[in-house]
């Protein structure tokens, strides 16, 4: 009894004496339930800067992880200075829940958003929040800043070639001509260009095409990409293997529904009709967004082409000496995965003069 | 009041079990029964009337988490043919059975859910002589899942933290077993088994999600004096 009464106190003494944990770096991980969604959300970082950028993922139905943990050249040197959040929105990832299709609207993502942020802004202490929003995140993104009282909210927003312009007829055809007629010019995979010329030219109306040709030019804009990026005009990039393996098989990743989310809501029975049916189009409206903005595009990017970006840039309501803008001449619709490295250090600019 | 819903939730899986367990009474007369009439040549152990199954349940993958069963033999066929080769004969014994289980399942997912599931399955079981045997079957059945930490924020913007958070869906899905048996006599019988199910979860988010388990486990069967 003696010994044992010795041990117990040795172990006290010696669990009073463990080193406490610094709170400089955070590797939490909750859930966040809203309207019948419950989205996984991963806090990764550095509190010391207080500040908080939040990742709105591309989609509809894409995932968070895919930044995280594979493409971890880009989102690792962000998370030594900052504090990363990463969520997969409802219907992606590994979100999970009971909702109705007619709860997949830009309103219900922009609700999740905004309750999302007030919980965030409950648990951390931060001074400054950035939104950062991929291709569909993109939208999310600009929608949720365009809802007045939302500019408060927030400190910052990067835009990484984001659809805000859901429908960009026949701005994207365009590219897709210039481009394609530049390859052939180069000898560049001229029998694949010569076959995207004639996809677009049948096409009959540009300004308007119907879901199918909407969806056949979104595949296309990807097909294109691994041949351009094949043919040394878009960077490879750096995507670890092993991350991508370790991601699957050891972490909560979950790639069986993360793939049935992303085939559901982009597909017809998720999102698409209702995208195509409202045809967003906020560049218009960015005149409304009056906090620091930085936007980065993909030259070669044919999801969403460049001329979305420059007109979104002369437009924005942000002053000049708040706002940034850049081109990547050798990425394409992700930069992030191209060029990651400029990419992070023009972030961490914009961040540090921009919003600071 | 979540609480109290989760710990009556576990009481009623106990009680599955415990269900399952006292339908042993019946078990000596219908088995002698199946026993003179349609399994006269195979040993009694290979087809009793009722056994249990716990085993090591991999949830994709290598999420950890473990099974219990109780299987019901509810149906009995025997196939025995004579081959003839090369002036010699050999008889084939193979016995077609189909069983009904009641399973208990618990598998740990950080990160993605962990969760308790109560299914059905009905099996068909091929079995030959007394050695391999494969089993097809669907299942049905229902998960609750668990997903730890979780928040809610009200539209009045006050923050919740929810404990024992989770959600009920239902379960449709396809398995492939297959089973040796080790130790076999009149009193017990020990099958080690590996079985593997793709099951689709549903409702999930607006439609369904799809998910696979493998198992590695043993059933057995302890007859009572």
């Amino acid at each position: 009894m003696r010994s044992f009464c010795l041990f117990i106190s040795i172990l006290i003494l010696f669990m009073s004496c463990t080193k406490q944990r610094i709170d400089a770096e955070v590797n939490d991980f909750f859930y966040f339930t809203n309207d019948g969604s419950d989205m996984p959300v991963w806090v990764e970082g550095s509190t010391v800067s207080k500040t908080m950028i939040v990742l709105l993922h591309g989609g509809p139905g894409g995932s968070s992880q895919y930044y995280n943990n594979v493409l971890t050249s880009f989102t690792s040197p962000l998370e030594n200075d900052y504090l990363m959040v990463y969520y997969d929105q409802r219907g992606a990832g590994t979100s999970q829940g009971h909702y109705s299709k007619s709860d997949l609207t830009l309103e219900q993502f922009n609700d999740d958003l905004d309750k999302l942020i007030t919980l965030l802004k409950y648990k951390y202490e931060v001074d400054y929040l950035i939104l950062m929003g991929h291709s569909w995140g993109g939208l999310i993104g600009t929608s949720y800043l365009l809802d007045g009282k939302n500019n408060d909210r927030v400190n910052g927003w990067i835009e990484i070639d984001g659809a805000h312009n859901w429908f960009p007829f026949p701005d994207l055809y365009n590219t897709f001509d210039s481009i394609a007629n530049q390859q052939i010019l180069l000898n560049n995979s001229v029998s694949f260009w010569n076959d995207v010329l004639g996809e677009i030219n049948k096409v009959s109306d540009k300004n308007n095409p119907t879901k199918l040709e909407v969806s056949k030019i979104n595949s296309l804009g990807f097909d294109a990409e691994v041949v351009l990026t094949d043919d040394n005009q878009i960077e490879r990039g750096i995507v670890y293997k092993n991350d991508v393996k370790y991601h699957n098989l050891f972490s909560g990743y979950n790639a069986i529904t993360a793939d049935v989310n992303l085939l559901v809501t982009s597909s017809v029975l998720g999102m698409f009709n209702y995208l195509y049916d409202n045809k967003f189009n906020f560049t218009p409206r960015v005149n409304e967004i009056t906090i620091p903005v930085m936007l980065n595009w993909g030259e070669f990017d044919l999801i969403v082409p460049k001329s979305i970006a420059i007109d979104t840039y002369d437009n924005l309501g942000t002053p000049i000496d708040k706002k940034e803008g850049y081109i990547y001449k050798v990425s394409g619709h992700s930069p992030m995965i191209n060029q990651p490295q400029i990419m992070v250090e023009n972030i961490k600019l914009f961040i540090e003069e921009k919003v600071k | 009041m979540i609480k109290q819903k989760y710990l009556f939730f576990i009481l009623l899986l106990f009680c599955f079990n415990i269900v399952g367990a006292q339908n042993k009474n019946k078990r000596d007369t219908i088995f002698k029964l199946k026993k003179n009439k349609e399994i006269s040549f195979f040993k009694q152990a290979i087809n009793p009337y009722l056994d249990y199954g716990v085993s090591f349940y991999s949830h994709y993958l290598l999420k950890p988490g473990f099974e219990f069963s109780v299987s019901k033999n509810i149906k009995n066929k025997n196939k025995e043919i004579l081959y003839y080769k090369k002036k010699k004969s050999k008889l084939s014994k193979k016995n077609i059975s189909t069983w009904l289980s009641i399973n208990n399942s618990y598998y740990f997912h950080p990160q993605n859910h962990s969760g308790v599931r109560l299914f059905t399955s009905i099996k068909r079981k091929l079995s030959y002589g007394n050695k391999l045997s494969f089993s097809y079957g669907f299942t049905l059945g229902v998960l609750r899942s668990f997903l730890g930490e979780t928040y809610e924020v009200t539209d009045a913007g006050e923050v919740k933290e929810l404990k024992w958070y989770g959600r009920f869906y239902g379960t449709l899905g396809a398995l492939l077993d297959i089973s040796y048996p080790v130790s076999i006599n009149n009193k017990y019988n020990f099958r080690p088994f590996l079985s593997s199910e793709i099951y689709s979860v549903f409702p999930y988010n607006n439609f369904i999600s799809a998910n696979f388990n493998t198992q590695l486990g043993v059933r057995f069967y302890i007859k009572k004096k």
